[in-house]
């Protein structure tokens, strides 16, 4: 996270060994399909949770919205590879390219909006486009559509198809956190009119990871439905994403890279756990995350003063 | 005589920083005091610490011989003491008369609002003539004078004036100085000015502290205080 | 005719539009926040509504008298215990939390009425008036009488009473609203259970118009924005003048349509003039107190660089 950290190296030897570990893992399909699942959801939502993150943790723009890129990319595959016959990969990557050309032409105008407000606007475009869906017959309006694939990814597959995109995210954050443009990002989520006094490029570091999040996220949507198979407006719309990404950062601690990744785990396996108490799922993961928001805002891997704190101080 | 006010060794800032690093004051009853020193010298933090908007790291408010340290701002305002602050900040959506009552919102205050309404209105004719406009549409002086109105309404003992004078023309200062001189007198209300021209002022007042890098330098009365020993408090030899 | 028959229902139909946004309204208006668990307080006001037509027989309308009691002591709960807390904290944590309240009380609802969708029922929801040739459901009629009145006396609460003067006080400058002795916090939980409380009518008007499930609220709270967007924030008279207009949207433009237009309409004002739609007002007073009423950072900046 910081720059001078004397355990870089160590650190580096230790993900990269988790990653070959893993990667290992899924190629062989070793540790058996049911953890394999765990272990794709998990990764799945670390990414998504990750990308949340970025938006509101780091740059200050807290999105309601995000499933507009999952619901688009989960139905561009489907359309693909069901109306057109063609490859899923094919479906994945148009999902991507869609999603990146809508995250730009939606960046046109929502960065206009702060704050709140901001938060509403993305809300509303996805239910806008959830509504569209549901009354377009070329996506068969409420009925749904499949996802065809000759022969269908094993799960094995899927698993290191998502080891690679939240790796490849994660890097790419880091990355992006740490290179001049990150610390431009984080001045302008603490005060945007110094850090554009400062020389950072407020609009263009927006834009740039509006569209970075939204093209990963796009990227975790299509791998989710390639798993379910079949995608209908309300699943592929839902605010549910959203909640599950405000859990994950909330419960794991905005503005960090290893927050998200221990909240993923805990919401997966919470989730998972609470399934057994249909109907009350939910309301428990809404109750403990408005409990984290009240009594212990910075999540639970960082007991320090937030960064902001440093950073108010250092100006 | 005594102290319906006091403050007493009061330190108080943001986060690391003191803005006031040691000063007291205190407002014997029906006295007309004042408080000036440069901009920046604490003057608004410690008002802002007498009204509650701010807790003192260390020290003790007094009012009526009861210890308000760590009163909440409303609850001060219904044990007498009321700040007008800067700029008057009225409630510019608001009609005047809206404004005014809104001032006597403690439950105190509220048994006796149809009086205090005719007493401002009585201090400040002007303001009767636009008592259904938007307090937003009034000129500087006469939000002042709202604002001043207001804060009567709330049946004060102690009134403090932040920077009443900031940006408002010598004619209508010298009005509304007028007026404060005619509550103090007949009315009885204790008041501090708090200001940057020292001079006026202090001409006003019975007792003066001038305010310096957070601390009191200088007090007395103004016959007491020399231009001479001002101008060595304010050029720091001491 | 039949276009005119839409219009006129449209119009009527723009009472119902606008209790809807009215709680919106003032919490946006004068908390600064927006509720997200607004469309959740209308389904409650509708279930409430229909236990108590189920349990003691009384009209649907008669049920307010419970009804708006009820969301009144429960937004005024939330607001005291949950959200003020989180907005100590900034704004979005606030946001946060009423998303999770949202959510917990969609998934109650749905725990405890079930998936199944319900509507409010009475006598006379099927009788039409005959009114210069065009037939005009009486529902219809009622619904607009309800909501014209509940607006006006809103209005009147606000314009009349001491508490609705520090509400609309804390809304101007909450700092110096404090400064004349007002509690800032327990007007804002007020602001927030009379919010909820217009949601119980809201309810009840939306519950008797159309069907609803546990999951209906994110759709009122959207048609709810919408209407504060169109009438502006915290404006009582202009809330009910928007949801004149987003009926007659409505019944021009059919059920789908309808809403897809006005979501589009939505988007299209926050884009274009964001703080013009929201903050008509001084608005850079009210910054100061969302940062801690307690803390007046211009201040604190002028007297730092003053002596740095």
């Amino acid at each position: 996270m910081h720059r001078n950290d004397p355990h870089k190296g160590i650190r580096t030897v230790l993900y990269t060994a988790v990653f070959l570990l893993l990667l290992a893992a899924g190629l062989t399909g070793f540790p058996g399909n049911n953890i394999l699942r765990y272990g794709f959801r998990i990764l799945l939502y670390i990414t998504i949770g990750e990308m949340w993150n970025l938006l509101s943790g780091y740059a200050g723009m807290t999105s309601l919205g995000q499933q507009a890129f999952i619901g688009l990319s989960g139905y561009t595959l489907a359309v693909v590879t069901t109306r057109y016959g063609l490859p899923y990969p094919l479906g994945i990557l148009l999902g991507l390219l869609i999603s990146l050309a809508a995250a730009f032409l939606l960046s046109l105008f929502l960065l206009r909006i702060d704050g709140m407000y901001f938060a509403i606007t993305t809300w509303v475009v996805a239910e806008a486009l959830g509504t569209l869906f549901m009354s377009m017959t070329y996506v068969n309006r409420g009925a749904g559509m499949t996802v065809t694939a000759e022969p269908y990814p094993r799960i094995g597959r899927l698993f290191v198809m998502a080891l690679l995109l939240c790796s490849l995210s994660l890097v790419l954050a880091e990355l992006l956190l740490r290179s001049g443009y990150g610390l431009g990002i984080m001045a302008m989520r603490d005060d945007p009119e110094a850090a554009e006094a400062a020389g950072v490029n407020v609009k263009l570091a927006k834009r740039a990871v509006y569209i970075f999040a939204a093209g990963v996220t796009a990227l975790a949507g299509s791998l989710f439905f390639l798993n379910k198979g079949t995608i209908y407006p309300e699943s592929g719309f839902d605010i549910g994403w959203t909640i599950s990404m405000v859990f994950i950062v909330i419960i794991g601690g905005s503005g960090t890279i290893e927050g998200p990744v221990i909240g993923a785990v805990l919401y997966v396996l919470l989730s998972e756990y609470l399934a057994r108490y249909p109907g009350w799922s939910n309301m428990i993961l809404g109750a403990i995350a408005i409990l984290m928001i009240l009594f212990c805002p910075r999540g639970i891997v960082r007991f320090s003063p937030r960064p902001k704190d440093h950073l108010t101080k250092a100006r | 005589m005594t102290d319906v006010f006091r403050m007493e060794n009061i330190k108080a800032g943001y986060g690391d920083f003191a803005a006031v690093e040691e000063a007291g004051i205190s407002i014997p009853e029906g006295a007309m005091v004042s408080l000036t020193g440069t901009n920046g010298s604490g003057k608004t933090t410690l008002m802002n610490v007498a009204a509650g908007i701010i807790r003192p790291s260390s020290g003790r408010i007094m009012l009526n011989g009861a210890d308000i340290t760590g009163m909440e701002p409303e609850k001060r305002v219904s044990a007498g003491l009321t700040l007008v602050p800067q700029g008057g900040r009225c409630f510019a959506r608001m009609t005047v008369e809206d404004n005014l009552i809104t001032g006597s919102y403690d439950r105190r205050a509220r048994k006796k609002s149809r009086d205090l309404l005719e007493k401002v209105y009585d201090l400040f004719p002007g303001l009767k003539d636009k008592r259904f406009q938007p307090a937003g549409t009034l000129s500087g002086g006469e939000r002042q004078m709202t604002a001043i109105g207001r804060a009567l309404m709330s049946d004060p003992s102690v009134i403090l004036f932040d920077e009443l004078s900031l940006g408002l023309a010598p004619l209508v200062v010298k009005s509304i100085y007028e007026r404060l001189k005619e509550l103090n007198d007949k009315e009885r209300i204790s008041i501090l000015l708090v200001e940057q021209d020292t001079v006026r002022a202090m001409r006003m007042s019975d007792y003066s502290y001038i305010m310096l890098k957070g601390r009191i330098v200088l007090e007395g009365k103004p016959g007491e205080l020399s231009g001479e020993r001002i101008r060595e408090a304010y050029f720091g030899v001491k | 005719m039949y276009i005119l028959q839409a219009i006129v229902n449209g119009i009527l139909l723009g009472g119902t539009y606008a209790i809807l946004g009215l709680g919106m309204s003032l919490s946006l208006g004068i908390v600064r926040l927006t509720n997200l668990a607004h469309g959740e307080y209308i389904v409650l006001g509708a279930y409430t509504s229909m236990l108590l037509q189920a349990w003691l027989g009384i009209d649907p309308f008669l049920s307010l008298v419970i009804s708006v009691p009820f969301l009144f002591l429960a937004g005024y709960l939330i607001q005291r215990f949950l959200v003020n807390k989180a907005m100590k904290n900034g704004e979005e944590p606030a946001l946060l939390v009423t998303f999770g309240i949202s959510v917990i009380l969609k998934d109650a609802m749905l725990l405890v009425f079930g998936a199944d969708a319900r509507h409010l029922s009475a006598d006379y929801g099927n009788v039409t008036v005959n009114l210069a040739g065009l037939g005009i459901p009486l529902l219809n009629i009622l619904l607009l009488i309800l909501s014209g009145t509940s607006i006006l006396l809103l209005h009147l609460f606000l314009q009349r009473t001491y508490t609705g003067r520090a509400i609309r006080a804390v809304s101007d400058d909450a700092g110096a609203a404090s400064l004349s002795g007002i509690n800032v916090g327990n007007t804002f939980s007020i602001a927030a259970g009379i919010a909820a409380a217009t949601a119980a009518a809201a309810g009840l008007c939306a519950g008797m118009k159309w069907t609803w499930y546990p999951s209906s609220g994110g759709r009122y709270l959207l048609i709810a924005f919408v209407i504060v967007v169109i009438g502006g924030l915290g404006n009582v008279g202009g809330t009910f003048a928007a949801g004149m207009v987003f009926g007659l949207i409505q019944a021009v433009g059919g059920a789908s349509y309808g809403m897809l237009i006005s979501y589009v309409f939505l988007i299209l004002i926050l884009t274009l003039h964001p703080h013009e739609a929201f903050l008509r007002f001084s608005d850079k007073r009210r910054k100061t107190c969302e940062e801690g009423i307690m803390q007046e950072p211009s201040v604190a900046r002028e007297d730092q660089n003053a002596s740095e």
